[in-house]
């Protein structure tokens, strides 16, 4: 668990510096303008969904791990309603094998607001996705809350396209109520992916 | 480009669907408890992608049927291919057993299909055998061997290409002869002896007889008067006959008089077994195969005759997790179930073809506490 919250904050750590990197010249001129208000953003990533922990903890669990590492993909599109500052939506979706053979999959649908930053050619961004996703398992599912929150770094390779990674910490709060309010749990998932951010 | 006010309307329509599509959701399935209580299934490499068609026990060790017959001890976990009468090169066209030491086995030629011998031993290292045939089915096909109230019966069909008939035979004690069912057109699926009584099914015929030698069709009452397509066939430990259908009726004969329930609309049933809920036999549930949108079993108390639980059911008493059946049995049809009431143990026999998982598991009771489901 220690060695979990060590990567975990490394990782923070490494998408929050570019908030230190921040020029103060570049402020005005927003990455060539393609962060002022107006602009808009396609992003497409892919890259692998690790499971962290799930919460709380079962009394029946025999395995220390029952989720594998899977794969996740999502596209998302941002409109910058301010310099810097976007609103968006993304669609994800995310396979895991489980212990037992069967395979999770999640897709959620959220709104996003974001902040990107930079000096060309390096662009960062920071993010938060809240929505629903639809959880399926065995051909039975549910749909739960959803949220992920982190950021990524790109760098520039023309004057629409840039290319990078980003970071995000999945939270699925899978709530149930009354009687079976005792299956109500909290799921943790890192996603790290690739991708490539068009501006337009 | 300019990004709209979004209108109030839309927001309370959105936030009205999102409503609607959480309360739609099935608040008794917990996916991350699901996945939780999995436990990774680590089987024998042979029971992987195939079918185990019959069970049997005979004391010492378990018995597997599948292309050919695999036996364990009972006190150990390594599961070996039977030689039969010293043959390993046949295919296992019948295993059964007397429950009491003696273990019964119909082998075939490999590519022929022809008859190798209809086969006993006693002995529980299974070195010894005895061939119990002596040219009876010589231009016949075996297809099962069934073992009822002391007494081996095997079903054969005539060897031709076209319009085969079905017949039964038992053994007499000295060789094997008409039980009473000849030239039938379609072939003996099951056989028992309940209620005073031996019975047979075919898919769509019942019959019964208190005399080997003869059978009589059941045309008065029952399944087959009702026209059902039959599936399987079973006694209990009252000594009642129970008879699935393929409509989900469970047809049962006690005092001669038989009744039915429909365990579930439009849900095929098929093989079924009564096993004890305990190590003490406190009580007993009817453990049905079923195939609706998936396949596995219900559990169904038929004292009470209860609505069957379905083998993942919060209150199912032989899965303690609901993990513990949708990983291992949920997606696969049942072929076999035997329970071992001196080792407290339930094996369930399963086609695993294409699935990449096992084709038998077991499942030990300790007290009123089931194991769960584990690959064998």
């Amino acid at each position: 668990m220690k060695r979990k919250i060590a990567v975990i904050g490394l990782l923070t750590l490494l998408v929050a510096l570019p908030l230190f990197a921040q020029d103060g010249d570049e402020n005005q001129n927003y990455f060539g303008g393609l962060h002022r208000k107006g602009s808009q953003i396609i992003s497409l990533t892919t890259g692998a969904g690790i499971p962290l922990f799930i919460l709380p903890a079962d009394a029946l669990a025999t395995e220390a791990t029952p989720l594998g590492v899977g794969a996740s993909f999502s596209l998302g599109y941002q409109y910058f309603v301010a310099n810097r500052l976007t609103i968006g939506g993304s669609l994800c979706g995310a396979f895991n094998t489980t212990v037992g053979g069967r395979t999770l999959f999640v897709a959620p649908v959220a709104f996003r607001l974001g902040y990107w930053w930079g000096k060309e050619p390096m662009e960062y961004t920071v993010g938060l996705d809240v929505g629903a996703t639809v959880l399926r398992l065995s051909g039975d599912g549910t749909i739960s809350p959803f949220a992920k929150l982190g950021g990524g770094v790109f760098t520039q390779v023309s004057e629409a396209w840039s290319l990078g990674g980003q970071v995000f910490w999945w939270l699925i709060p899978e709530l149930h109520f009354g009687v079976n309010s005792d299956l109500t749990r909290y799921a943790n998932f890192l996603e790290i992916s690739v991708g490539a951010v068009y501006h337009f | 480009m300019k990004i709209k006010q979004l209108n109030p309307a839309f927001l309370v329509i959105l936030a009205v669907a999102a409503s609607i599509a959480f309360a739609a959701c099935d608040n008794s399935f917990g996916v991350f408890h699901e996945i939780q209580t999995e436990k990774a299934q680590v089987g024998t490499d042979v029971f992987k992608n195939v079918t185990v068609k019959a069970l049997a026990e005979d004391g010492s060790n378990y018995y597997a049927a599948m292309a050919k017959v695999f036996y364990r001890p009972i006190s150990g976990d390594t599961w070996l291919v039977m030689p039969v009468n010293g043959d390993s090169d046949y295919y296992c066209v019948g295993l059964a057993s007397n429950g009491a030491g003696t273990v019964y086995i119909a082998t075939a030629n490999t590519s022929t299909t022809a008859l190798k011998g209809i086969y006993s031993t006693a002995d529980s290292g299974a070195t010894a055998w005895t061939k119990m045939d002596s040219g009876e089915f010589a231009a016949k096909i075996v297809d099962s061997l069934f073992y009822a109230n002391g007494t081996l019966f095997a079903a054969a069909h005539t060897d031709t290409e076209e319009l085969a008939t079905y017949d039964l035979y038992y053994y007499n004690g000295s060789a094997f002869v008409s039980a009473g069912l000849t030239g039938l057109d379609i072939p003996v699926q099951g056989l028992v002896y309940g209620d005073s009584a031996y019975w047979a099914i075919t898919s769509s015929k019942l019959y019964r007889t208190t005399s080997l030698g003869t059978f009589t069709e059941q045309t008065a009452s029952g399944p087959s008067s009702a026209g059902k397509t039959l599936e399987a066939i079973a006694t209990d430990s009252t000594g009642k006959v129970h008879v699935t259908t393929s409509d989900g009726d469970l047809y049962t004969c006690s005092a001669s008089t038989w009744t039915s329930d429909n365990l579930a609309s439009s849900v095929s049933l098929g093989v079924l077994a009564e096993v004890p809920i305990d190590d003490a036999a406190s009580a007993y549930r009817l453990l049905v195969a079923k195939h609706n949108s998936s396949y596995g079993y219900y559990e169904y108390n038929a004292t009470t005759k209860d609505t069957p639980l379905s083998g993942n059911d919060d209150d199912a008493i032989f899965a303690p997790t609901a993990s513990s059946y949708t990983t291992t049995i949920y997606l696969k049809p049942v072929m076999a179930f035997h329970y071992s009431t001196a080792n407290k143990t339930l094996l369930i026999g399963l086609a695993a073809q294409s699935t990449d998982t096992y084709a038998l598991y077991s499942n030990t009771v300790d007290g009123s506490t089931w194991s769960g489901w584990t690959a064998e």
